[in-house]
């Protein structure tokens, strides 16, 4: 068990939680995908895995190699983001920093975790993790600032970047929403081969009930921050609940042409 | 079958960059149908939408709505083509102005278009929030205190306002989640039914587009394909 995350419970000040009650688990090497509409609580889930919101209150566990991430202090805690759990998000383009070149970036990220280690090697890695990213010209990429790259090639950077520090856990907050469907189907591609080839779990997360389905071995459905259903392979196509049968009907919008879709 | 909006030979080129964005597409428009427009990113869909309704200078070809080429159109005959033509765009927060109420921002299509007294503005106002299925008391929000859904609820609201022949939808799903997405496909075939309103829609999404289409074009860096 790679991540596993027990009753866990999110809220902002004295307000109604946002997520209540999430327990599951996402195993090494998998592919396990987070599925809910915009709202559901899928992104405040994901955020919380590292703490990386801090005004909401978490209760509950989350265990990362035997530790309970929410009981860590602030220095420890450090060398689990990246070092253990790294992030990519929705939109690359507000994710880098626009006034540093894509290369520099990712350097900055291994040389968090190797102070000590020489430029050169940074560089190395760099361009390494731009190599692994798939993308072609990596010297040209490492030099380029994120306007002047396409939104695909700014994902494959910010992948570049969460993988130099080699995690064990790869959370992907809707990793492709933003992009059109060929780079989005690339994308997918290579964080699959990432995940065989690298010993990489990936938790992904998306609004996409398609793409979940295409790509996920373990499908969690949230609705309204409760997990309502959680589908195995085999059983991606039959769900069971309302809400989940709700959502793959709103997915069978080209069945019948211009016809209302019932929801 | 008659058509309301016609494409002949229209080109269009980013002199900065040399990308030839729309290259020699023709297309016709029947009345009350849709016209369904498929590609990926940076194929020109979006610039073909402008250059049909006059927003961006066309180098080559021309468009006629109505029968009347809408290049050579001026004064009234221009702002009756506006009133007739509308569009919905991609990105609804983008698309409304941040600083005017829904009812301000439905309201401005007939203030552009006659001069109407108040109490007809409350009244179509609030007709329009019913037909896109949104409460009475969004008049007095700002874009920001809406969702990207119920943006759209309100740009299609304010593109419908004056019965226009034709609406260009582009990409007008591709920002919402699939069940909101749903929810604004419906609503766009229900008004399409009520009205007979023509359409033009575009997006990345092969199913939306099959979705909602009675024919498809599909589109390649500037060159249009059938399907």
């Amino acid at each position: 068990m790679t991540l596993r995350i027990n009753h866990l419970k999110i809220a902002f000040e004295n307000k109604r939680p946002v997520v209540e009650d999430l327990s599951l688990a996402v195993e090494e090497r998998s592919f396990t995908a987070l599925v809910g509409e915009s709202g559901s609580g899928k992104t405040v889930t994901a955020l919380s895995v590292c703490r990386l919101i801090r005004p909401a209150v978490l209760t509950g566990e989350i265990l990362f190699s035997g530790k309970n991430l929410l009981s860590l202090d602030e220095k420890e805690l450090l060398r689990v983001r990246g070092g253990g759990i790294s992030h990519i998000f929705q939109d690359p383009f507000s994710s880098l920093n626009p006034v540093l070149p894509a290369g520099r970036q990712i350097e900055e990220a291994f040389r968090i975790h190797h102070p000590r280690a020489p430029k050169s090697e940074a560089r190395n890695e760099a361009l390494a993790a731009l190599g692994d990213a798939a993308i072609p010209d990596p010297e040209r990429v490492c030099r380029s600032f994120p306007h002047e790259l396409s939104g695909g090639l700014c994902q494959r950077a910010m992948i570049a970047m969460a993988l130099v520090s080699r995690p064990k856990v790869l959370i992907a907050d809707e990793p492709t929403t933003a992009l059109d469907t060929a780079t989005q189907d690339q994308i997918m591609r290579l964080l699959a081969r990432l995940s065989a080839e690298r010993n990489l779990a990936v938790f992904f997360i998306t609004h996409d009930l398609g793409l979940a389905r295409d790509w996920a071995e373990v499908i969690y459905v949230l609705e309204k921050g409760r997990l309502v259903e959680r589908l195995t392979k085999e059983e991606k196509f039959t769900p069971r609940e309302p809400y989940t049968k709700k959502l793959f009907r709103a997915e069978l919008i080209d069945q019948k042409p211009k016809t209302f879709i019932e929801i | 079958m008659e058509t309301i909006l016609e494409a002949n030979h229209l080109r269009k080129t980013f002199k900065k960059h040399g990308v030839k964005a729309v290259d020699d597409v023709t297309l016709a428009i029947p009345k009350g149908r849709t016209l369904g427009l498929v590609g990926e990113s940076g194929c020109g869909k979006s610039t073909l939408a402008k250059l049909l309704l006059g927003l961006l200078p066309a180098d080559g070809g021309e468009v006629f709505f109505g029968g009347q080429k809408i290049a050579a159109l001026k004064g009234a005959g221009l702002k009756n083509f506006r009133k007739n033509a509308q569009i919905i765009f991609q990105h609804p927060h983008a698309s409304l102005d941040p600083r005017l109420r829904v009812r301000e921002i439905l309201a401005e299509p007939f203030w552009i278009h006659g001069r109407p007294d108040a109490s007809f503005l409350k009244q179509k106002v609030a007709e329009l929030l019913e037909r896109v299925g949104l409460p009475p008391h969004f008049s007095e929000r700002l874009p920001r205190e809406l969702s990207g859904g119920e943006c759209q609820r309100v740009a299609i609201a304010r593109a419908v306002s004056l019965d226009p022949a034709l609406v260009i939808c582009d990409e007008p799903v591709s920002s919402l989640d699939a069940l909101v997405q749903a929810g604004i496909l419906n609503l766009l075939l229900r008004l399409q039914r009520e009205k007979g309103i023509a359409c033009l829609f575009i997006s990345h999404d092969l199913r939306v587009v099959r979705h909602m289409s009675d024919e498809i074009l599909r589109m390649k860096c500037g060159k249009i394909g059938r399907f």
